[in-house]
């Protein structure tokens, strides 16, 4: 016993090293795969998401030139969209209250105020939380694309774990031959490209090709973008293909963008359960 | 001035300078490799009369306080720790002949300008090296930690010196 305390005693700062080292550990694994909720505190947090606000609140005006114009794009695309409904229903666009027609999914506008881009475990955090109703599981898009899933909220912040996290999985489809797979950020991707992988390697994709979200998890409409296919690698010996893909969303400058609030997910969730 | 009111100081501008400046650099496609760090600067900065136990404490600290603004569960502060536990094994490996003045913090005006380039470049290169291996998580990618180890350590190195002659006074 004398000579178990003698050594702990002069390997002390050596114990003391694997203690700290095992929280650290603790903290890193509960973390992975928890796809529900962060255990560890993160930028959501008052006082981290309050000094990247402040921080974007003067760094904001330096891409507003760009933002502006990326609006712009939006917005002609919108009315574009908009005309073909005045021509369904006369001169004036008039909204339809009725209950043949219900609006599934709510958009709410929001900044990114803090993000990465480089690491492997990267993050979005912004700037609405619960008092926004801004829940965990909720999609969130850009301007261009999809941008990833909130994880966790504080009052007024939200983390997102965006499409570029190697936690982040996401069931897509192939626009041209309906073909599904699941779009997933691997090691060999940076934040510019990600992989889709399980489309049967029978369907005819090329290059060019649109993958959109196939709104099977009730978190993002259907159809919204996600990225462009770059490459096709055909395995040997697989059934399916290794789609590389190029995001649509740049998220070495994404500012602007919308969480997704699924109206009916609740009943969505409740015929599954159901189901089983 | 207090030295606990300067290591406080420190302590929160290096954060500051961290997550709002170091972090926002981007140069395009080269920073997937260069993902400089400076704030573990702090823990090189702390006098040498400071005990392991708190060395490794403050280490774990600040490397948390990193994780909770960038949201990396603790890998920010297990390379601290690493790198707070190593640091008495790299001053023993640097020391001159003379030894150090220990009632001097390290800095580049206290001790010789090679060493103190020496001390920072090892204790980068350890602080990067483990990040980036807790990071990629496996070994079958060993050259990207490596090369990303050590493209983040000569960048990180470069603002560490520069970042000295900026703030730390002439005496």
């Amino acid at each position: 016993m004398n000579n178990l305390l003698k050594f702990i005693q002069k390997y002390s700062s050596f114990f003391l090293f694997l203690g700290f080292q095992l929280i650290c550990f603790v903290f890193l694994f509960s973390s992975v795969n928890s796809y529900h909720h962060v255990s560890f505190a993160n930028s959501s947090n008052i006082i981290a998401g309050g000094i990247y606000e402040a921080s974007s609140n003067v760094s904001g005006y330096f891409h507003l030139s760009s933002e502006v114009e990326q609006l712009r794009i939006q917005n002609a695309d919108l009315k574009k969209k908009l005309a073909g409904h005045k021509d369904l229903m006369g001169e004036e666009f008039t909204s339809v209250d009725d209950t043949n027609y219900l609006q599934q999914f709510d958009f709410l506008n929001a900044k990114i105020i803090s993000s990465s881009k480089n690491g492997r475990k990267n993050s979005i955090t912004i700037n609405k939380g619960t008092e926004d109703n801004v829940r965990p599981e909720m999609g969130v898009v850009g301007t261009k694309g999809i941008v990833g899933i909130t994880t966790s909220s504080s009052g007024y912040y939200t983390y997102v774990k965006p499409l570029i996290h190697e936690d982040f999985i996401l069931e897509v489809i192939h626009e041209k031959s309906k073909s599904f797979g699941f779009v997933k950020w691997t090691q060999s991707d940076d934040w510019r490209t990600a992989t889709v992988v399980d489309i049967p390697n029978y369907a005819e994709v090329k290059p060019g090709d649109e993958i959109l979200t196939r709104g099977s998890n009730g978190l993002f409409p259907m159809g919204e973008m996600v990225g462009v296919v770059l490459s096709v690698e055909d395995i040997p010996g697989d059934v399916y293909l290794k789609v590389k893909i190029n995001l649509a969303e740049d998220f070495s400058s994404v500012y602007n963008v919308q969480v997704i609030d699924n109206v009916l997910k609740k009943e969505f969730e409740e015929l599954k359960s159901n189901q089983n | 001035m207090n030295p606990i009111v300067k290591y406080v100081l420190q302590f929160i501008v290096l954060i500051l300078l961290q997550v709002l400046v170091v972090d926002q650099i981007s140069l395009g496609y080269a920073s997937q490799f260069i993902i400089p760090s400076i704030y573990f600067l702090f823990v090189l900065m702390l006098p040498l009369t400071v005990s392991n136990g708190m060395l490794m404490f403050l280490a774990f600290f600040i490397g948390m306080m990193i994780d909770v603004f960038k949201s990396t569960p603790g890998m920010h502060a297990s390379a601290m720790v690493v790198l707070g536990y190593s640091r008495p094994y790299l001053l023993k490996l640097i020391e001159p002949r003379e030894g150090f003045d220990v009632l001097k913090s390290p800095s580049i005006y206290s001790m010789r300008k090679d060493i103190y380039f020496g001390y920072v470049s090892l204790a980068s290169v350890v602080f990067h090296l483990w990040y980036f291996t807790v990071e990629v998580m496996r070994f079958s990618d060993f050259h990207i930690i490596l090369l990303k180890t050590l493209c983040s350590s000569i960048i990180s190195v470069l603002l560490i010196v520069l970042a000295q002659y900026l703030t730390v006074k002439r005496k």
